[in-house]
């Protein structure tokens, strides 16, 4: 077995390097990461920020834009010169052993530190920017989706409104529990008593906008064999009365016998099982997002 | 008011004698029907359904004309399992259930002592069944009772561990009146 040191010392006449010579000629070793310069002409590498091109007189095999080579570099005072001696690919790499291949990464850090750091840097800030932007995009939608929700109720307040407004043959109508806005000039009370909520366009806090407030549906007798509901989409329902002809439930169900138009509701049998006197307001509770419990 | 709570983890089986709460409602016309899968739904409420048994009578097999077959195989469809026993033909041509409740009974209890549920929902309110309940409590099971005010007995509700009004219970499906008669809705 020869020692792994013994290849440094032998030459072709026999005659051995001295350490000082071996070691000079390690010193110019370097490996290289070659790409394009900045006019995009030639194939460049770089030390410590330094150019470095390959070797005039090199006639091996071509380099090209992304190899790594083990380079012999020649310092000319402002830029090296590189003779390619080895071109080191990843089967190599994998073929070496792990002390090897850690020296490889060692040399190759050092050489091209600033490099690396470069690339790294934007790798990290471009992670960092996409993530950000997505974070961004979600929180965005979420408040959308809140604001929606809010104008969503508050349409549905107008929409109540309107409708006490066009309908109320009495007196006085409810509003809600505590606000109360006289017929005879409907239109100027009511502007004062009905309260929105403050909405802030472009500001909010997360509290306000997590509170979607849930109004509790209005129900009305209005005829003989129809009820209007204004929580009860229009389209096949299903709706269920108790058999003491006192509860009713109305839910939205493609599989439904009974139809809503407009929010309202015409029943066959309705005025046998609750018969009609007059025009009134009934007592609706909301169970779920699709059903409301109306009491006759 | 009850002593016990409510497990969404109970396991509960109905057992519905069809006959006895059918007698008990009000059918003003054909306007009204009796919609048993949101009777079960409200009274299991939370918990586990392991099963729902309507017990009916029928006529014989040989009777094509028995509107009960469609009827119950309309429940089948709902995912009810349905045991009807053959009825019998008086003299006079008029027919009495028979086996029914004798039939819902001995189910109750096989399904106890097999233990297949926690909870019995028993929709009747015949006293006949008092005996059945009990056995099933013995077997350390809870019994509920759901049954009309004008056909419960006493003796029935103080059986069961807990006991709900039909009568309260929104289980009867209205109709809308239909195109062409007056004041139809347009679909």
């Amino acid at each position: 077995m020869t020692n792994s040191n013994d290849w440094k010392k032998m030459t072709v006449e026999g005659t051995p390097y001295s350490e000082s010579d071996i070691e000079s000629e390690i010193s110019k070793l370097q490996i290289l990461v070659f790409r394009l310069d900045g006019r995009g002409e030639n194939v460049v590498s770089s030390i410590n920020g330094t150019i470095v091109f390959v070797d005039r007189w090199y006639s091996g095999e071509k380099v090209n834009v992304g190899d790594m080579w083990l380079c012999s570099v020649r310092y000319t005072g402002t830029v090296y010169h590189a003779m390619p001696m080895k071109k080191i690919t990843v089967d190599m790499i994998i073929g070496m052993s792990e002390s090897l291949r850690n020296d490889v990464v060692d040399a190759l850090w050092n050489t091209n530190r600033k490099d690396y750091e470069r690339l790294f840097e934007e790798r990290y800030k471009s992670e960092i920017h996409s993530q950000a932007l997505e974070e961004a995009n979600k929180e965005n939608r979420q408040i959308v989706s809140r604001m929606q929700a809010r104008i969503d109720t508050l349409m549905k307040q107008v929409e109540q409104t309107n409708y006490l407004l066009k309908n109320s043959d009495e007196d006085e109508i409810v509003l809600t529990s505590d606000s109360y806005v006289g017929q005879s000039n409907n239109s100027n009370r009511l502007v004062n008593n009905v309260s929105y909520p403050d909405v802030i366009v472009g500001e909010h806090t997360s509290s306000d906008l997590l509170h979607v407030e849930q109004l509790q549906p209005i129900a009305e007798r209005i005829s003989a064999d129809t009820i209007y509901c204004d929580s009860i989409v229009d389209g096949r329902c299903k709706v269920l009365i108790s058999p003491d002809y006192k509860t009713l439930v109305i839910s939205k169900c493609a599989s439904g016998m009974s139809i809503c138009s407009k929010s309202r509701i015409k029943l066959r049998g309705l005025d046998g099982v609750s018969p009609f006197t007059e025009r009134k307001k009934l007592i609706a509770e909301r169970l779920d997002n699709c059903s409301v419990m109306i009491s006759l | 008011m009850t002593l016990y709570t409510d497990p969404s983890y109970s396991r509960v089986m109905v057992f519905i004698d069809y006959r006895n709460i059918n007698n008990s409602v009000r059918y003003l016309d054909d306007s009204l029907t009796m919609d048993l899968a949101a009777l079960v739904k409200k009274l299991v409420g939370k918990r586990n359904l392991v099963g729902a048994y309507v017990f009916d009578a029928r006529k014989m097999y040989t009777d094509s004309s028995d509107e009960t077959i469609a009827m119950h195989n309309s429940l089948r469809e709902q995912g009810f399992r349905v045991i009807a026993r053959e009825s019998l033909t008086l003299k006079d041509g008029h027919t009495e259930q028979k086996e029914v409740d004798v039939s819902m009974a001995c189910e109750m209890l096989e399904h106890a002592l097999n233990n297949h549920y926690d909870v019995a929902i028993v929709v009747s309110g015949d006293r006949d069944f008092v005996p059945a309940i009990q056995k099933v409590q013995t077997a350390g099971k809870r019994v509920e009772v759901a049954a009309f005010d004008d056909v419960f007995n006493e003796e029935s509700r103080r059986s069961a561990d807990r006991f709900f009004r039909l009568n309260e219970i929104p289980f009867m499906e209205m109709i809308s009146p239909f195109e062409h008669e007056e004041g139809g809705v347009d679909d």
